[in-house]
């Protein structure tokens, strides 16, 4: 019976199970616990639960890329990398939770079971082939985060962040469903690739019968059933794409609306005003976590979104094409984020205001990968900056969370000061983490921004070989990155100046938490080992982009003696011109 | 496009009728106002305060178990007419489904969630 569920789609789904079975497991030894008694050994838990999770997505690496759960989900290189990435991240965040709110008088299971459900949800998301999974998976992964902001019942401000949060993750879900639906309508289809399929073939259809090309598609794998057309009659069922004029604005206006409310979710200008209110008011550790796992997770779908769904030239490069919005979000986000993130006296605002900067910094790389002929493998730089920027992220939060004692958050820069001399280890890691976040050598910050930059160099010189339309301004995007990331160093520098060179105002504990100090210390080596080593990250990175299944290159068809049809691509550029 | 027709008729009549009702209402009725016709009404009483309260918790609590058997049983239907087909293979997945919203459901017990007081 082909309704059934074979071992290889367990297999595959393997993180996301572990990562709800321990969630469950969590909540219950919660409820079945007496009040009023310890629950930091949750954190151990939680983080043996997303080790097994990383563990087993280890495990799978050795599989090879396909589709899964009846064409609804992928296990390929890029989920199982990504996986890997959440998964370090929620582990984290989960050790360097516990301390923190015992301090604050919040000292409940739910906090452990909420973090392992929304990475559960990540790991889907990003793994996702439909966009039905998708937005299952992305609610799965919000709804956790909306309660997690507001997880300080006691606190206004994490009161307000939480319904800031909610009611902006709430719009741009809104958002996304509508895009979703307008996407759906003029293609006939849901399944990523198949969109992306159809609409290049759509493109070149002019002289290409369609349901040659659909046979065609059907003979690439397991497309067949979930391509857009119908099964029984063999009808087409998307509108005219190539001929078709009612349907474009409807497929524009649906890529615009799913584009939107992801780079909503990553917080990209002019998309960030939820942003530093959510990651300053929520509790430090679950602001690691909003912005560490869940901004990586929502680049990686907006990766497997644009790669599978929306690669055709037409949509990238064309008079509405997505690459010149990625351009702009760039720009505006680097020259907000660092400008503003300036003023701050916040510390924890200041890291929420430079996290908007290092979204513009990734989406440069999102615009070259998608400038000109179009290099997906360019993606793999995007998939490099987001773990240095976990890394440093996470301890940076951490740090903030592991000072904190009951009724006093730490939080200002002068708060900071002096503390450089008074914990050694802590001063060190904090000014790692400062340094790799402004891409200062040898850090792994230092590689991500140039990997990221390198990607916009290449995409330029393949646009200037290949004749496009404003390939210097994607120069002049790397040059403002650049000097913005220079305006960058200054408030970065800011917190090692107070660490070391001001005097203390006022007393300053750190609570003194095992855990804690754990979480912190895997950070911060790993922040200075891939960046003296990046090697095997730059291998894993490029792995993930490489094997990413499903990912539209532009050529598909093959002839029936095997010779490939002409670049799809290239036939489109010149039929535009 | 020829299938849409239909509604679109059905929208403008039922426009056309509601409008030609109120303007012959307007044109024909009579019309004397008074000051406690100008009053707002509202199940026959006076309205007084805002209708923005406070709700118990207590009421969220109740719909959330309520959404809770409301969705276990949306899909619990359909597979209980088709389970002789599904089989053994069927079963075992509807009583995952079960087991996760039976964790819901004790977590929610034991945290007190259905009880009133």
């Amino acid at each position: 019976m082909s309704s059934l569920i074979t071992p290889i789609d367990i297999a595959s789904t393997l993180p996301f199970i572990v990562l709800c079975l321990f969630g469950m497991v969590v909540l219950l030894l919660e409820v079945f616990q007496r009040q009023g008694q310890s629950r930091s050994y949750l954190a151990y838990v939680s983080a043996v639960g997303f080790a097994t999770a990383a563990f087993s997505a280890w495990l799978l690496m050795g599989v090879e890329g396909q589709l899964v759960f009846h064409d609804m989900n992928y296990i390929d290189g890029f989920s199982k990398v990504t996986a890997l990435l959440m998964c370090t991240a929620g582990a984290v965040t989960c050790l360097i939770a516990p301390r923190y709110l015992a301090e604050l008088n919040a000292d409940r299971g739910e906090f452990y079971a909420l973090i392992l459900f929304s990475a559960g949800g990540m790991i889907m998301m990003v793994s996702a082939a439909d966009f039905i999974v998708f937005f299952m998976a992305l609610e799965l992964m919000s709804i956790a985060v909306y309660a997690l902001a507001a997880y300080v019942r006691s606190s206004r401000v994490a009161a307000e962040a939480g319904f800031k949060y909610f009611l902006m993750g709430a719009f741009a879900s809104a958002i996304m469903l509508y895009g979703i639906a307008l996407v759906y309508g003029a293609t006939g289809t849901t399944n990523l690739a198949a969109i992306g399929q159809l609409l290049s073939y759509g493109a070149a259809s002019g002289s290409v019968d369609p349901a040659l090309l659909l046979s065609k598609v059907s003979e690439q794998g397991a497309l067949a059933g979930a391509a857009g057309y119908d099964t029984t009659t063999g009808d087409l069922l998307m509108l005219n794409y190539g001929s078709g004029t009612a349907n474009m604005p409807l497929l524009y206006l649906g890529i615009t609306l799913v584009i939107v409310s992801a780079v909503f979710k990553v917080g990209a200008v002019p998309f960030h005003m939820w942003l530093p209110d959510a990651y300053s008011g929520a509790p430090s550790p679950v602001g690691a976590f909003m912005a560490s796992a869940v901004k990586a997770a929502a680049f990686a779908s907006l990766l497997r979104l644009l790669a599978l769904a929306f690669f055709d030239y037409e949509l990238r490069m064309g008079p509405m094409g997505w690459v010149q919005v990625t351009f702009f979000l760039a720009l505006l986000s680097m020259a907000i984020g660092n400008l503003v993130a300036i003023a701050q006296t916040s510390v924890k605002r200041m890291l929420a205001y430079s996290s908007i900067a290092h979204t513009g910094y990734m989406l440069v790389a999102i615009t070259a990968m998608g400038y000109g002929v179009g290099d997906l493998d360019l993606g793999a730089s995007v998939v490099f900056y987001l773990f240095a920027y976990v890394f440093g992220t996470v301890g940076a939060f951490g740090i903030l969370a592991y000072l904190t004692r009951s009724r006093y958050y730490v939080e200002r820069f002068s708060d900071l000061n002096g503390l450089g001399y008074r914990y050694p280890a802590l001063g060190v890691a904090m000014t790692l983490f400062m340094l790799s976040s402004a891409g200062i050598p040898p850090t792994a910050g230092f590689i991500a921004k140039f990997q990221v930059f390198k990607a916009a160099v290449i995409a330029y010189g393949a646009g200037v070989e290949a004749g496009e339309p404003g390939a210097l301004l994607l120069l002049a995007l790397v040059v403002s990155g650049i000097l913005f990331s220079v305006v960058g160093v200054y408030y970065y520098l800011k917190v090692i100046v107070h660490l070391y060179m001001r005097d203390p105002v006022r007393e300053v504990t750190a609570s003194d938490s095992g855990p804690a100090r754990v979480g912190i210390s895997v950070c911060a080596i790993a922040t200075l080992v891939i960046g003296l080593f990046p090697g095997p990250l730059l291998n894993l990175s490029e792995q993930a982009m490489s094997q990413m299944e499903g990912r539209h290159d532009g050529v598909y068809v093959q002839y029936e003696d095997g010779a490939p049809i002409e670049d799809l691509q290239r036939l489109m550029r010149e039929g535009s011109r | 496009m020829i299938d849409y027709v239909a509604i679109l008729m059905l929208g403008l009549v039922g426009v056309a009728m509601c409008a030609t009702v109120v303007a012959l209402s307007v044109l024909f009725g009579p019309r004397n106002p008074s000051r406690w016709k100008g009053t707002a009404y509202e199940s026959g009483s006076e309205p007084f305060g805002d209708a923005r309260i406070r709700l118990d918790v207590k009421y969220y609590m109740i719909a959330i178990s309520f959404i809770m058997f409301d969705v276990e049983a949306v899909f619990l239907l359909p597979w209980a007419v088709v389970a002789k087909d599904y089989g053994a293979y069927g079963f075992v997945v509807a009583m995952v489904f079960v087991t996760i919203l039976v964790v819901g459901l004790v977590y929610e017990w034991q945290k007190g969630g259905l009880e009133w007081d």
